[in-house]
Protein backbone atom coordinates (compact mmCIF):
# COMPACT_ATOMS: atom_id res chain seq x y z
CA UNK A 1 0.00 0.00 0.00
CA UNK A 2 2.73 2.36 1.05
CA UNK A 3 4.81 1.48 -1.98
CA UNK A 4 1.99 2.33 -4.39
CA UNK A 5 1.39 5.70 -2.65
CA UNK A 6 5.09 6.44 -2.88
CA UNK A 7 5.13 5.52 -6.58
CA UNK A 8 2.18 7.80 -7.33
CA UNK A 9 3.88 10.70 -5.58
CA UNK A 10 7.13 10.09 -7.42
CA UNK A 11 5.27 9.83 -10.69
CA UNK A 12 3.41 13.13 -10.13
CA UNK A 13 6.61 14.86 -9.02
CA UNK A 14 8.58 13.57 -12.01
CA UNK A 15 5.95 14.37 -14.61
CA UNK A 16 4.29 17.48 -13.11
CA UNK A 17 4.63 19.59 -16.25
CA UNK A 18 3.47 16.83 -18.59
CA UNK A 19 0.41 16.30 -16.37
CA UNK A 20 -0.15 20.09 -16.40
CA UNK A 21 0.13 20.07 -20.21
CA UNK A 22 -2.46 17.31 -20.49
CA UNK A 23 -4.81 19.10 -18.04
CA UNK A 24 -4.48 22.44 -19.89
CA UNK A 25 -4.96 20.73 -23.27
CA UNK A 26 -8.11 18.91 -22.08
CA UNK A 27 -9.39 22.14 -20.45
CA UNK A 28 -9.09 24.17 -23.65
CA UNK A 29 -10.40 21.29 -25.77
CA UNK A 30 -13.58 21.25 -23.66
CA UNK A 31 -13.75 25.07 -23.55
CA UNK A 32 -13.44 25.39 -27.34
CA UNK A 33 -15.88 22.56 -28.04
CA UNK A 34 -13.15 20.32 -29.49
CA UNK A 35 -11.84 22.92 -31.95
CA UNK A 36 -8.35 22.73 -30.42
CA UNK A 37 -8.00 19.10 -31.57
CA UNK A 38 -8.91 19.84 -35.20
CA UNK A 39 -6.17 18.86 -37.66
CA UNK A 40 -5.44 22.43 -38.72
CA UNK A 41 -5.09 23.67 -35.12
CA UNK A 42 -2.91 20.75 -34.03
CA UNK A 43 -0.67 21.28 -37.08
CA UNK A 44 -0.49 25.02 -36.41
CA UNK A 45 0.25 24.57 -32.70
CA UNK A 46 3.92 23.78 -33.34
CA UNK A 47 4.29 26.06 -36.35
CA UNK A 48 2.93 29.15 -34.59
CA UNK A 49 5.28 28.47 -31.68
CA UNK A 50 8.29 27.55 -33.81
CA UNK A 51 10.17 30.64 -32.63
CA UNK A 52 9.59 29.73 -28.94
CA UNK A 53 10.66 26.12 -29.43
CA UNK A 54 13.85 27.16 -31.22
CA UNK A 55 14.83 30.15 -29.07
CA UNK A 56 14.10 28.24 -25.86
CA UNK A 57 16.93 25.82 -26.79
CA UNK A 58 19.38 28.73 -26.84
CA UNK A 59 17.88 30.33 -23.76
CA UNK A 60 18.39 27.05 -21.92
CA UNK A 61 22.15 27.33 -22.52
CA UNK A 62 22.15 30.88 -21.07
CA UNK A 63 20.04 29.85 -18.05
CA UNK A 64 22.20 26.77 -17.43
CA UNK A 65 25.25 29.00 -16.95
CA UNK A 66 23.74 30.45 -13.76
CA UNK A 67 20.18 31.64 -14.29
CA UNK A 68 21.30 34.29 -16.78
CA UNK A 69 18.93 35.32 -19.55
CA UNK A 70 19.23 37.04 -22.93
CA UNK A 71 16.78 39.94 -23.21
CA UNK A 72 17.87 40.95 -26.70
CA UNK A 73 16.55 37.98 -28.66
CA UNK A 74 13.19 39.56 -29.59
CA UNK A 75 15.08 42.51 -31.11
CA UNK A 76 17.68 40.25 -32.77
CA UNK A 77 14.79 38.30 -34.29
CA UNK A 78 13.24 41.54 -35.56
CA UNK A 79 16.55 42.74 -37.03
CA UNK A 80 17.13 39.42 -38.77
CA UNK A 81 13.58 39.41 -40.20
CA UNK A 82 13.98 43.06 -41.28
CA UNK A 83 17.26 42.34 -43.08
CA UNK A 84 15.72 39.35 -44.86
CA UNK A 85 12.65 41.35 -45.92
CA UNK A 86 14.76 44.30 -47.09
CA UNK A 87 17.11 42.03 -49.05
CA UNK A 88 14.19 40.37 -50.81
CA UNK A 89 12.57 43.75 -51.48
CA UNK A 90 15.78 44.90 -53.17
CA UNK A 91 15.65 41.82 -55.39
CA UNK A 92 18.56 39.90 -53.86
CA UNK A 93 18.69 36.13 -54.25
CA UNK A 94 16.87 34.28 -51.39
CA UNK A 95 20.17 32.62 -50.47
CA UNK A 96 21.62 36.08 -49.73
CA UNK A 97 18.43 37.06 -47.92
CA UNK A 98 19.15 34.16 -45.55
CA UNK A 99 22.93 34.58 -45.41
CA UNK A 100 22.96 38.30 -44.55
CA UNK A 101 20.65 38.08 -41.48
CA UNK A 102 22.43 34.95 -40.28
CA UNK A 103 25.83 36.66 -40.55
CA UNK A 104 24.49 39.64 -38.61
CA UNK A 105 23.13 37.24 -35.95
CA UNK A 106 26.57 35.60 -35.75
CA UNK A 107 28.20 39.02 -35.26
CA UNK A 108 25.64 39.94 -32.57
CA UNK A 109 26.22 36.60 -30.82
CA UNK A 110 30.00 37.00 -30.92
CA UNK A 111 29.73 40.61 -29.70
CA UNK A 112 27.45 39.83 -26.76
CA UNK A 113 29.29 36.60 -25.94
CA UNK A 114 32.57 38.48 -25.83
CA UNK A 115 31.17 41.30 -23.66
CA UNK A 116 29.61 38.85 -21.20
CA UNK A 117 32.29 36.15 -21.21
CA UNK A 118 35.50 38.12 -21.51
CA UNK A 119 34.69 41.68 -20.38
CA UNK A 120 32.40 40.38 -17.57
CA UNK A 121 29.50 42.74 -18.24
CA UNK A 122 26.44 41.33 -16.42
CA UNK A 123 24.27 39.50 -19.01
CA UNK A 124 21.16 41.33 -17.85
CA UNK A 125 22.68 44.76 -18.56
CA UNK A 126 24.45 43.76 -21.77
CA UNK A 127 21.41 42.11 -23.35
CA UNK A 128 19.07 44.86 -22.12
CA UNK A 129 21.22 47.32 -24.06
CA UNK A 130 21.10 44.95 -27.03
CA UNK A 131 17.32 44.84 -26.77
CA UNK A 132 17.06 48.58 -27.47
CA UNK A 133 20.01 48.76 -29.85
CA UNK A 134 18.94 45.97 -32.23
CA UNK A 135 15.31 47.09 -32.19
CA UNK A 136 16.54 50.52 -33.24
CA UNK A 137 18.68 49.02 -36.04
CA UNK A 138 15.69 46.97 -37.23
CA UNK A 139 13.53 50.10 -37.43
CA UNK A 140 16.28 51.89 -39.35
CA UNK A 141 16.48 48.99 -41.83
CA UNK A 142 12.68 48.97 -42.19
CA UNK A 143 12.55 52.76 -42.33
CA UNK A 144 9.71 52.40 -39.79
CA UNK A 145 7.53 50.72 -42.43
CA UNK A 146 6.02 47.28 -42.86
CA UNK A 147 7.77 45.30 -45.59
CA UNK A 148 6.02 42.30 -47.16
CA UNK A 149 7.87 39.01 -47.70
CA UNK A 150 6.60 37.59 -50.98
CA UNK A 151 9.51 35.76 -52.60
CA UNK A 152 8.23 32.26 -53.41
CA UNK A 153 11.61 30.53 -53.17
CA UNK A 154 12.22 32.05 -49.73
CA UNK A 155 8.75 31.14 -48.50
CA UNK A 156 9.07 27.58 -49.86
CA UNK A 157 12.14 27.01 -47.68
CA UNK A 158 10.18 27.63 -44.49
CA UNK A 159 6.42 27.50 -44.98
CA UNK A 160 5.82 24.82 -47.63
CA UNK A 161 4.68 21.24 -47.04
CA UNK A 162 6.56 18.14 -48.10
CA UNK A 163 5.07 16.29 -51.05
CA UNK A 164 6.30 12.80 -51.86
CA UNK A 165 5.26 11.49 -55.27
CA UNK A 166 3.06 8.38 -55.07
CA UNK A 167 2.16 9.01 -51.43
CA UNK A 168 0.78 12.54 -51.38
CA UNK A 169 -2.19 13.63 -53.44
CA UNK A 170 -4.33 16.75 -53.46
CA UNK A 171 -6.36 15.96 -50.33
CA UNK A 172 -4.55 13.03 -48.78
CA UNK A 173 -1.04 13.20 -47.41
CA UNK A 174 -0.05 9.62 -46.65
CA UNK A 175 3.62 10.52 -46.25
CA UNK A 176 2.80 12.02 -42.84
CA UNK A 177 1.37 8.69 -41.61
CA UNK A 178 4.19 6.64 -43.12
CA UNK A 179 6.89 8.86 -41.58
CA UNK A 180 5.03 9.00 -38.23
CA UNK A 181 4.72 5.20 -38.00
CA UNK A 182 8.34 4.67 -39.08
CA UNK A 183 9.62 7.14 -36.47
CA UNK A 184 7.45 5.64 -33.71
CA UNK A 185 8.44 2.04 -34.52
CA UNK A 186 12.09 3.10 -34.89
CA UNK A 187 12.04 4.73 -31.45
CA UNK A 188 10.57 1.63 -29.80
CA UNK A 189 13.02 -0.73 -31.53
CA UNK A 190 15.92 1.54 -30.56
CA UNK A 191 14.75 1.48 -26.93
CA UNK A 192 14.41 -2.32 -26.87
CA UNK A 193 17.88 -2.75 -28.39
CA UNK A 194 19.51 -0.26 -26.00
CA UNK A 195 17.76 -1.88 -23.00
CA UNK A 196 19.05 -5.29 -24.11
CA UNK A 197 22.56 -3.87 -24.49
CA UNK A 198 22.32 -2.35 -21.00
CA UNK A 199 21.30 -5.61 -19.34
CA UNK A 200 24.01 -7.48 -21.27
CA UNK A 201 26.64 -5.11 -19.86
CA UNK A 202 25.27 -5.60 -16.34
CA UNK A 203 23.74 -2.12 -15.82
CA UNK A 204 20.77 -1.61 -13.51
CA UNK A 205 17.71 -2.67 -15.53
CA UNK A 206 14.98 -1.88 -12.97
CA UNK A 207 13.86 1.15 -15.01
CA UNK A 208 13.80 -0.63 -18.35
CA UNK A 209 10.07 -1.43 -18.26
CA UNK A 210 8.99 2.11 -17.37
CA UNK A 211 11.40 3.55 -19.96
CA UNK A 212 9.88 1.26 -22.59
CA UNK A 213 6.34 2.31 -21.60
CA UNK A 214 7.40 5.98 -21.82
CA UNK A 215 8.83 5.43 -25.30
CA UNK A 216 5.66 3.59 -26.37
CA UNK A 217 3.52 6.54 -25.17
CA UNK A 218 5.75 8.95 -27.13
CA UNK A 219 5.39 6.65 -30.16
CA UNK A 220 1.58 6.71 -29.88
CA UNK A 221 1.63 10.53 -29.59
CA UNK A 222 3.80 10.76 -32.73
CA UNK A 223 1.35 8.56 -34.64
CA UNK A 224 -1.66 10.61 -33.41
CA UNK A 225 0.14 13.83 -34.44
CA UNK A 226 0.97 12.37 -37.85
CA UNK A 227 -2.72 11.48 -38.43
CA UNK A 228 -3.51 15.17 -37.84
CA UNK A 229 -0.79 16.19 -40.33
CA UNK A 230 -2.24 13.63 -42.76
CA UNK A 231 -5.60 15.37 -42.52
CA UNK A 232 -4.11 18.85 -43.01
CA UNK A 233 -1.58 19.46 -45.80
CA UNK A 234 1.01 16.87 -44.65
CA UNK A 235 4.44 17.39 -43.09
CA UNK A 236 5.39 21.10 -42.88
CA UNK A 237 9.00 22.00 -43.72
CA UNK A 238 9.06 24.24 -40.65
CA UNK A 239 8.52 21.16 -38.49
CA UNK A 240 11.72 19.70 -39.90
CA UNK A 241 13.63 22.89 -39.02
CA UNK A 242 12.24 22.76 -35.48
CA UNK A 243 13.12 19.07 -35.09
CA UNK A 244 16.63 19.61 -36.47
CA UNK A 245 17.40 22.40 -33.96
CA UNK A 246 15.76 20.63 -31.01
CA UNK A 247 17.46 17.28 -31.67
CA UNK A 248 20.90 18.87 -32.17
CA UNK A 249 20.61 20.89 -28.95
CA UNK A 250 19.26 17.90 -27.04
CA UNK A 251 22.19 15.80 -28.24
CA UNK A 252 24.75 18.52 -27.46
CA UNK A 253 23.45 19.25 -23.95
CA UNK A 254 22.88 15.64 -22.93
CA UNK A 255 25.56 13.62 -24.70
CA UNK A 256 28.62 15.78 -25.34
CA UNK A 257 31.41 17.06 -23.12
CA UNK A 258 30.88 20.57 -24.52
CA UNK A 259 27.21 20.43 -23.45
CA UNK A 260 28.07 19.33 -19.93
CA UNK A 261 30.30 22.40 -19.52
CA UNK A 262 27.16 24.58 -19.36
CA UNK A 263 25.82 22.51 -16.45
CA UNK A 264 29.22 22.59 -14.74
CA UNK A 265 29.53 26.39 -14.92
CA UNK A 266 25.96 26.83 -13.64
CA UNK A 267 26.52 24.29 -10.85
CA UNK A 268 29.76 25.72 -9.50
CA UNK A 269 31.77 28.18 -11.56
CA UNK A 270 34.81 28.23 -9.28
CA UNK A 271 35.09 24.44 -9.20
CA UNK A 272 34.67 24.34 -12.97
CA UNK A 273 37.50 26.82 -13.40
CA UNK A 274 39.74 24.84 -11.07
CA UNK A 275 39.07 21.68 -13.07
CA UNK A 276 40.52 23.32 -16.18
CA UNK A 277 37.39 24.50 -18.00
CA UNK A 278 37.39 28.14 -19.10
CA UNK A 279 34.01 29.61 -17.98
CA UNK A 280 34.57 32.60 -20.29
CA UNK A 281 34.33 30.34 -23.32
CA UNK A 282 31.19 28.70 -21.95
CA UNK A 283 29.50 32.09 -21.49
CA UNK A 284 30.65 33.13 -24.96
CA UNK A 285 29.16 30.09 -26.68
CA UNK A 286 25.89 30.29 -24.71
CA UNK A 287 25.18 33.85 -25.91
CA UNK A 288 26.60 33.17 -29.34
CA UNK A 289 24.22 30.28 -30.02
CA UNK A 290 21.34 32.16 -28.48
CA UNK A 291 21.74 35.00 -31.00
CA UNK A 292 22.21 32.61 -33.92
CA UNK A 293 18.95 30.85 -33.00
CA UNK A 294 17.18 34.22 -32.62
CA UNK A 295 18.42 35.20 -36.09
CA UNK A 296 17.16 31.93 -37.54
CA UNK A 297 13.80 32.34 -35.78
CA UNK A 298 13.55 35.77 -37.45
CA UNK A 299 13.58 34.05 -40.85
CA UNK A 300 10.92 31.55 -39.74
CA UNK A 301 8.62 34.24 -38.29
CA UNK A 302 9.06 36.54 -41.31
CA UNK A 303 8.11 33.76 -43.71
CA UNK A 304 5.19 32.59 -41.59
CA UNK A 305 3.66 36.04 -41.07
CA UNK A 306 4.53 37.21 -44.59
CA UNK A 307 5.59 40.71 -43.56
CA UNK A 308 7.96 42.42 -41.13
CA UNK A 309 7.40 45.52 -39.02
CA UNK A 310 9.36 47.27 -36.28
CA UNK A 311 7.34 45.66 -33.48
CA UNK A 312 7.98 42.08 -34.53
CA UNK A 313 9.36 39.90 -31.74
CA UNK A 314 8.32 42.20 -28.89
CA UNK A 315 8.31 40.19 -25.64
CA UNK A 316 9.34 36.98 -27.46
CA UNK A 317 12.25 36.78 -25.01
CA UNK A 318 9.72 36.36 -22.20
CA UNK A 319 8.15 33.40 -24.00
CA UNK A 320 11.53 31.70 -24.31
CA UNK A 321 12.46 32.45 -20.67
CA UNK A 322 9.05 31.28 -19.41
CA UNK A 323 9.34 28.04 -21.43
CA UNK A 324 12.66 27.27 -19.77
CA UNK A 325 11.44 27.93 -16.23
CA UNK A 326 8.12 26.12 -16.78
CA UNK A 327 10.12 23.24 -18.25
CA UNK A 328 12.18 22.82 -15.10
CA UNK A 329 15.33 24.90 -15.68
CA UNK A 330 16.69 26.23 -12.38
CA UNK A 331 16.78 30.00 -11.84
CA UNK A 332 20.27 29.49 -10.39
CA UNK A 333 21.55 27.47 -13.34
CA UNK A 334 23.01 24.00 -13.55
CA UNK A 335 19.81 22.09 -14.16
CA UNK A 336 17.24 21.74 -16.92
CA UNK A 337 17.05 19.88 -20.22
CA UNK A 338 15.76 20.32 -23.77
CA UNK A 339 12.78 17.89 -23.55
CA UNK A 340 11.56 19.69 -20.40
CA UNK A 341 11.89 23.07 -22.10
CA UNK A 342 9.93 21.75 -25.10
CA UNK A 343 7.10 20.70 -22.78
CA UNK A 344 7.16 24.23 -21.30
CA UNK A 345 7.06 25.81 -24.76
CA UNK A 346 4.18 23.59 -25.92
CA UNK A 347 2.28 24.31 -22.70
CA UNK A 348 2.59 28.05 -23.38
CA UNK A 349 1.57 27.44 -26.99
CA UNK A 350 -1.55 25.49 -25.96
CA UNK A 351 -2.55 28.29 -23.56
CA UNK A 352 -2.04 30.97 -26.26
CA UNK A 353 -3.79 29.03 -28.98
CA UNK A 354 -6.60 27.90 -26.67
CA UNK A 355 -7.30 31.51 -25.70
CA UNK A 356 -7.24 32.62 -29.36
CA UNK A 357 -9.59 29.85 -30.52
CA UNK A 358 -11.94 30.52 -27.62
CA UNK A 359 -12.05 34.10 -28.86
CA UNK A 360 -10.62 35.90 -25.83
CA UNK A 361 -9.68 39.45 -26.77
CA UNK A 362 -6.04 40.56 -26.54
CA UNK A 363 -6.81 42.42 -23.34
CA UNK A 364 -8.21 39.32 -21.60
CA UNK A 365 -5.15 37.41 -22.77
CA UNK A 366 -2.94 40.02 -21.06
CA UNK A 367 -5.06 39.67 -17.90
CA UNK A 368 -4.63 35.87 -17.90
CA UNK A 369 -0.86 36.08 -18.51
CA UNK A 370 -0.43 38.79 -15.87
CA UNK A 371 -2.49 36.79 -13.36
CA UNK A 372 -0.40 33.65 -13.97
CA UNK A 373 2.77 35.67 -13.35
CA UNK A 374 1.30 37.22 -10.21
CA UNK A 375 0.57 33.71 -8.89
CA UNK A 376 4.25 32.88 -9.57
CA UNK A 377 5.26 36.06 -7.69
CA UNK A 378 3.10 35.14 -4.68
CA UNK A 379 4.54 31.61 -4.76
CA UNK A 380 8.07 33.07 -4.81
CA UNK A 381 7.40 35.42 -1.86
CA UNK A 382 5.72 32.69 0.23
CA UNK A 383 8.45 30.11 -0.45
CA UNK A 384 11.11 32.74 0.31
CA UNK A 385 9.48 33.42 3.70
CA UNK A 386 9.37 29.69 4.46
CA UNK A 387 13.05 29.28 3.54
CA UNK A 388 13.97 32.32 5.63
CA UNK A 389 12.15 30.96 8.66
CA UNK A 390 13.66 27.51 8.33
CA UNK B 1 27.26 36.57 -11.30
CA UNK B 2 26.26 35.76 -7.73
CA UNK B 3 22.97 34.06 -6.88
CA UNK B 4 21.55 36.98 -4.89
CA UNK B 5 21.99 39.47 -7.73
CA UNK B 6 20.63 36.98 -10.28
CA UNK B 7 17.54 36.51 -8.12
CA UNK B 8 17.02 40.28 -7.83
CA UNK B 9 17.36 40.78 -11.58
CA UNK B 10 14.98 37.93 -12.38
CA UNK B 11 12.40 39.31 -9.95
CA UNK B 12 12.71 42.80 -11.45
CA UNK B 13 12.34 41.24 -14.90
CA UNK B 14 9.12 39.44 -13.93
CA UNK B 15 7.73 42.58 -12.29
CA UNK B 16 8.70 44.61 -15.36
CA UNK B 17 6.85 42.16 -17.60
CA UNK B 18 3.70 42.43 -15.48
CA UNK B 19 3.93 46.23 -15.73
CA UNK B 20 4.34 45.81 -19.50
CA UNK B 21 1.10 43.76 -19.52
CA UNK B 22 -0.60 46.53 -17.54
CA UNK B 23 0.55 49.18 -20.03
CA UNK B 24 -0.71 47.01 -22.90
CA UNK B 25 -4.06 46.69 -21.09
CA UNK B 26 -4.35 50.44 -20.77
CA UNK B 27 -3.19 51.31 -24.28
CA UNK B 28 -5.19 48.62 -26.14
CA UNK B 29 -8.49 49.94 -27.44
CA UNK B 30 -11.34 48.34 -25.49
CA UNK B 31 -15.08 48.80 -25.49
CA UNK B 32 -17.20 50.73 -22.97
CA UNK B 33 -17.57 49.18 -19.54
CA UNK B 34 -14.86 46.57 -20.18
CA UNK B 35 -12.29 49.33 -20.48
CA UNK B 36 -12.95 50.37 -16.86
CA UNK B 37 -12.43 46.76 -15.71
CA UNK B 38 -9.15 46.58 -17.64
CA UNK B 39 -8.00 49.89 -16.17
CA UNK B 40 -8.67 48.60 -12.63
CA UNK B 41 -6.82 45.34 -13.37
CA UNK B 42 -3.93 47.29 -14.91
CA UNK B 43 -3.63 49.48 -11.80
CA UNK B 44 -3.67 46.34 -9.63
CA UNK B 45 -0.91 44.81 -11.77
CA UNK B 46 1.22 47.96 -11.46
CA UNK B 47 0.74 48.24 -7.68
CA UNK B 48 1.50 44.54 -7.13
CA UNK B 49 4.59 44.71 -9.36
CA UNK B 50 5.89 47.85 -7.65
CA UNK B 51 5.43 46.17 -4.27
CA UNK B 52 7.26 43.10 -5.56
CA UNK B 53 10.18 45.22 -6.78
CA UNK B 54 10.45 46.92 -3.36
CA UNK B 55 10.29 43.48 -1.69
CA UNK B 56 12.97 42.13 -4.07
CA UNK B 57 15.33 45.05 -3.36
CA UNK B 58 14.85 44.72 0.42
CA UNK B 59 15.42 40.97 0.21
CA UNK B 60 18.55 41.57 -1.89
CA UNK B 61 20.14 43.85 0.72
CA UNK B 62 19.12 41.51 3.54
CA UNK B 63 20.73 38.52 1.86
CA UNK B 64 23.77 40.53 0.79
CA UNK B 65 24.30 41.53 4.42
CA UNK B 66 23.97 37.90 5.52
CA UNK B 67 26.49 36.85 2.85
CA UNK B 68 28.96 39.53 3.94
CA UNK B 69 28.67 38.65 7.62
CA UNK B 70 29.12 34.92 6.91
CA UNK B 71 32.21 35.63 4.77
CA UNK B 72 33.61 37.83 7.57
CA UNK B 73 33.07 34.95 10.02
CA UNK B 74 34.88 32.50 7.79
CA UNK B 75 37.80 34.94 7.35
CA UNK B 76 38.13 35.22 11.14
Amino acid sequence: MNTSTFDAKTFIKKYTMIIALVVVFVFFTVLTGGKLTKAQNVSNLLLQNAYVLIMACGMLLCILTGGNVDLSIGSTLCLSAALAAKSLERGLHPFLAILIPMLVAVVIGAWQGWLIGYIHIPPFICTLAGMFLFRGFARVVLNSKTIPVMNDDFLKLFTSYIKIGGLDEKHSFKSAIVVGVLVAVGLIIFKIVSNAAKSKKGYDTSNNKSELIKTAVIGVLIIVYSTKLYAYKGIPVMLLWILAVVLVFHFVTSSTVFGRYFYAVGGNEKATKLSGIDPRKVYFWAYFWMSVLAGFSGLLVASRIGSVDGNMGTSYEMDAIASCFIGGASAYGGSGNVPGVMVGAILLGVINQGMSIYGLSDQWQYVVKGAVLLVAVVFDVVSNHKTGKS
Amino acid sequence: MNDVLTKLLLRVLVAGYIIFMAVKLITARGTGSNQVVFMVIAVLFIVASAAFIVYAIKDYFKKKELQNSSSDDSDN
